[in-house]
């Protein structure tokens, strides 16, 4: 049945909502070709110059090495302990698990200002030196959250029927897993190790507090920002983008994926199926 | 608590008997003179490079050098030469905030080789401890300095006892900066920003110390002697300014790119360089000036902190810096000031125009330098309570 | 298999009897958080209470801090503020993805993938980027000033669109827009364009239809929503700094200022625990709202 709605009014707003959501963004792709230094109107002409110095200098190379490091050494643990966790909550039926998926979810809930500085003054207080490592430990405790939502969600939609076959046929929780419960959702916790990877290699304000001498790409926009403004911060910004929109992709496809091999179509980024 | 500093009363007496330049013959014995009046000691002179008596030798130099400071201050084409021929790299941290290094260094983090301090906060980073001796016999390019940096009477990098903690290479003064296309002729006067014309059109930056130091040198205070009277005279000229301003950047290259997008026109406390930014972002007619009532000046010395792990490197680095030609190189790029006398003749005319060379004393009258308010005292402003105002201040309209 | 044994198993999954098992695989991320979140915040709150030295704390216990805090008519001002700029972000942005979520869920067809990916796509534009971008476009020389110049709309630049509240509200709503529209979108999902056909066969005109179908099935997500947005802005420290001007300054610019311009780390940890006291008080307001107009309820049964 043809369930669409017709409605003027809600298409124009998605309309102008996008053209406000995207104009920013393109105005600094537009920008990272300008021939000139400046950054206001008008715009004098395209040029390739600012990718060139960018990429030819040494801090942007370093900057952008240490957010890579940190980004997969986060997603490589936010996955292991995020899926462990999911899995653990979701079969779980204990009185802990409010409490424990509380704590989990706590993180989202609290500013990044605050996670920051809390965990300044306590690296500190225990004399452990800031650096990538607490930068990438800080990311942890950010991404995580983001995580878990995703892979419980997905874990939580699975036919528990299956899995209990397959444990009434002798199969060990181990091999149930493995079995049966991973072939069904490992795209979409590909999706959600993107999106972690992502959310790590873009944040700033948590970053800003916990970092040592080193940079990431946003410390290094940051830097950037302090000093008079010219193109080549446009670059980075879109190679920022880029390289996250990449991710996004990346994850939306798994998902999108996630839904293929079913009787109805699967609604994308939310899973589950689609009415 | 070091509080060492040139005897402001007379200074600032001086200033206010309108002997804003002294003649040249009177300036440099009457610091000699206060130099021998210093309290601490008695020392008949401030200690000069020459003390060390064994063959001056540079260390080698290699491997990363962490820098930790403003931009442009690790002056990468000044230094090229070095830099290649020794193989090292710079993995640099640019500060927004003078208060973002002690920040760094207190909190712990990284183990940055090299940085730089305003003069103002030698007593500051002195209690923090963050700075270590520099072995003057290892940079024997010392010698090249003007007299004036070689003696440091104010004891802003030269302890009394002889111990050098920093390192003039450049210096600078503030001045008004304005766009000379939106408002030709420039100002005068800094009470020129307060024109009703302007509201709205003016910027500063978020320097709690400079706009301290600026506000009471304006009024005729000393910054680091400033009484809660004073205080408020200051707090009100200041917050007279805010409220005439667009905003307050977060950094002088932020509010260069205000001035260059035509967001404002002039600035209190402006700074040379920013002539030079705004022209590589595209705008080559913004300009800076020190009005009648004067300013202050800034003397950025590059210090080894105690985190540093690569010092040999740094000697050389700092060394090198000293060498007429780079010296000039670094001012041309910072548009800025050399501090090593044989560099003036490499300078190109604008920036020699700059500073008046032949008579940088009568300058650094005009336009002294000065500490910063105190850590601790019972009777003056302390550098915690004024932070704590600034942020009333910037907040207040 | 006997049908003993498969009942209990099947019990053991759907019951509530206590059961640790699973648990057990949460311990390596509750452990993490636990030291590393936990943690840190109780030492935060610790801190509140200590003496202030520069970037340090000493002994003994005071509550100088929050006086301090607390009697500073400035940080009254910022705190207002940072209230006004949060209720506006929020505000805004909830009433613009109301109806972006609507038209996602039952009027796109087959263009909901694509303008889905497009609208999330934008979560990821780098948040430092965001901000200086709108400098582009308010500012004196940006696109709308000379885009209206070149118009003959205007001749002198409007000088009200930057270096105020208004321009960092419109950053905060740039930021938090596709992740409230797609909370609201998931809050949809269980009403079924067939379920909201029913409603209109059965004579509901369309304002009847938000207002007893739509609305309180959006309720509790879209309190969230706004809650999860006024929250995030009224605590930012980055956009007040680059468009906040002098009247857009907010209470996160004094919190960052006090941890790491003089190391008042007392003074940091007390004003940011007063504001997450606000905070609290404002989830707790909410989520008692919900339940009072039993909106907190709202279940679809498919």
């Amino acid at each position: 049945m043809d369930a669409r709605q017709r409605s003027p009014f809600t298409l124009a707003v998605t309309l102008v909502a996008l053209v406000f959501l995207f104009v920013p963004l393109l105005l600094v792709v537009l920008f990272s070709f300008h021939k000139t230094g400046g950054l206001s109107f008008p715009f004098t002409g395209f040029s390739l110059r600012w990718y060139r110095d960018t990429f030819g200098s040494f801090e942007f190379r370093e900057a952008l090495k240490n957010s890579a490091i940190v980004a997969v050494s986060v997603s490589v643990v936010t996955l292991i302990l995020g899926t462990l966790a999911a899995y653990g909550i979701s079969r779980a039926t204990s009185r802990l698990r409010a409490p424990i998926g509380l704590l989990f979810f706590l993180p989202i809930t609290l500013p990044g200002l605050f996670i920051g500085i809390a965990m300044l003054v306590s690296f500190r207080r225990v004399d452990f030196q800031l650096s990538l490592a607490t930068v990438a430990i800080a990311h942890f405790v950010y991404v995580f959250p983001f995580f878990l939502l995703i892979a419980k969600a997905a874990l939580d939609r699975l036919d528990p029927a299956l899995e209990e076959a397959a444990s009434d046929l002798g199969a060990s929780p181990l091999k149930v897993f493995r079995k049966v419960t991973l072939p069904q959702v490992w795209p979409i916790l590909v999706g959600a190790t993107s999106l972690a990877f992502a959310l790590s290699f873009d944040e700033f304000i948590i970053t800003f507090f916990v970092i040592g001498s080193d940079s990431t790409l946003p410390m290094y926009i940051w830097s950037s920002l302090r000093r008079t403004i010219d193109p080549s911060i446009n670059v980075i910004s879109t190679m920022l983008m880029l390289i996250t929109l990449l991710l996004w992709v990346i994850a939306f496809a798994f998902t999108l994926r996630a839904g293929r091999g079913r009787a109805r179509p699967v609604d994308p980024i939310l899973g589950g199926e689609q009415t | 608590m070091n509080r060492n500093f040139l005897t402001p009363l007379d200074r600032r007496e001086l200033l206010k008997r309108g002997l804003v330049v002294a003649s040249i013959g009177a300036v440099p014995s009457f610091l000699a003179a206060c130099g021998g009046d210093d309290d601490d000691g008695g020392e008949a002179a401030a200690p000069t490079a020459t003390q060390a008596q064994e063959t001056p030798t540079v260390p080698p130099a290699s491997g990363t050098i962490d820098y930790l400071s403003w931009e442009g201050y690790d002056i990468p084409d000044a230094t090229k030469a070095w830099r290649d021929e020794h193989g090292v790299e710079f993995e640099s941290t640019y500060i927004g905030n003078h208060d973002d290094i002690q920040a760094r260094i207190a909190a712990g983090g990284g183990s940055y080789d090299l940085i730089t301090y305003y003069q103002g906060y030698k007593p500051l980073y002195q209690e923090l401890g963050i700075l270590s001796p520099i072995d003057i016999s290892k940079v024997p390019n010392i010698d090249n300095e003007f007299p004036y940096f070689k003696s440091d009477v104010g004891n802003f990098w030269i302890d009394p006892d002889g111990t050098w903690t920093g390192v003039p290479w450049t210096f600078g003064s503030i001045g008004i900066t304005w766009d000379d296309e939106a408002l030709p002729g420039g100002l005068s006067s800094w009470y020129d920003l307060l024109d009703p014309k302007l509201e709205n059109k003016i910027g500063l930056p978020d320097d709690p110390v400079g706009s301290f130091t600026l506000a009471a040198h304006t009024l005729g205070y000393d910054p680091a002697m400033v009484t809660q009277d004073q205080k408020t005279e200051i707090v009100d000229l200041l917050t007279q300014i805010v409220s005439h301003a667009r905003s307050v950047a977060p950094s002088f290259g932020d509010m260069t790119t205000q001035l260059v997008n035509g967001d404002i026109v002039a600035c209190w406390q402006g700074w040379a360089a920013m002539n030079s930014f705004a022209a590589d972002a595209g705008k080559d007619t913004v300009m800076t000036t020190v009005p009648e009532e004067g300013s202050f000046s800034f003397c950025d010395l590059y210090a080894i902190p105690t985190t540093a792990d690569n010092v040999d490197t740094v000697y050389s680095y700092l060394n090198n810096v000293l060498e007429p030609e780079v010296n000039a190189a670094a001012a041309e790029f910072l548009v800025g000031g050399v501090t090593v006398e044989g560099a003036v003749e490499f300078l190109d005319e604008g920036i020699r125009s700059l500073y008046p060379y032949e008579d940088l004393d009568g300058l650094l009258e005009r336009a002294p330098f000065y500490n910063n308010p105190p850590v601790e005292s019972d009777e003056y402003v302390t550098y915690g309570e004024w932070i704590d105002t600034w942020q009333e201040v910037k907040a207040s309209t | 298999m006997s049908v003993v044994a498969h009942e209990a198993k099947e019990s053991a999954w759907r019951g509530r009897e206590l059961r640790i098992g699973p648990l057990v695989l949460t311990l390596p991320a509750v452990l993490g958080l636990v030291v590393f979140f936990l943690a840190p915040l109780a030492a935060f709150i610790l801190y509140s209470f200590l003496t202030a030295g520069l970037f340090s704390v000493s002994g003994p216990l005071t509550l100088d801090a929050y006086r301090q805090a607390v009697s500073s008519g400035v940080n009254g001002t910022l705190a207002v503020n940072s209230f006004i700029v949060g209720i506006c972000a929020a505000s805004v942005t909830l009433v613009v993805s109301l109806p972006i979520a609507y038209w996602l869920r039952y009027a796109a067809g087959r263009w909901q993938t694509l303008v889905l990916f497009l609208i999330t796509s934008t979560l990821f534009a780098s948040y430092l980027v965001r901000i200086y971008a709108w400098r582009s476009i308010l500012g004196e020389n940006g696109l709308l000033n000379s885009g209206l110049e070149r118009l003959g709309l205007i001749e002198e630049p409007l000088s009200f669109l930057l270096y105020n509240r208004f321009s960092v509200t419109v950053a905060l709503v740039h930021i938090f827009l596709p992740y409230v529209v797609l909370v609201l979108y998931a809050g949809l999902r269980p009403l079924t364009p067939a379920l909201l056909e029913s409603a209109e066969d059965l004579g509901a005109n369309a304002w009847k239809r938000w207002r007893r179908v739509i609305l309180p099935l959006i309720a509790a997500p879209g309190a969230t929503a706004f809650l999860f947005v006024f929250v995030l802005s009224a605590a930012d420290y980055v956009t007040p700094q680059f468009l906040g001007g002098t009247n857009g300054a907010m209470l996160g610019i004094r919190i960052q200022a006090a941890m790491t311009g003089v190391g008042d780390w007392p003074l940091g940890a007390a004003l940011s625990l007063l504001m997450l006291g606000a905070f609290v008080f404002c989830y707790g307001l909410t989520a008692l709202g919900l339940r009072l107009l039993r909106l907190d309820r709202i279940r679809f049964v498919n």
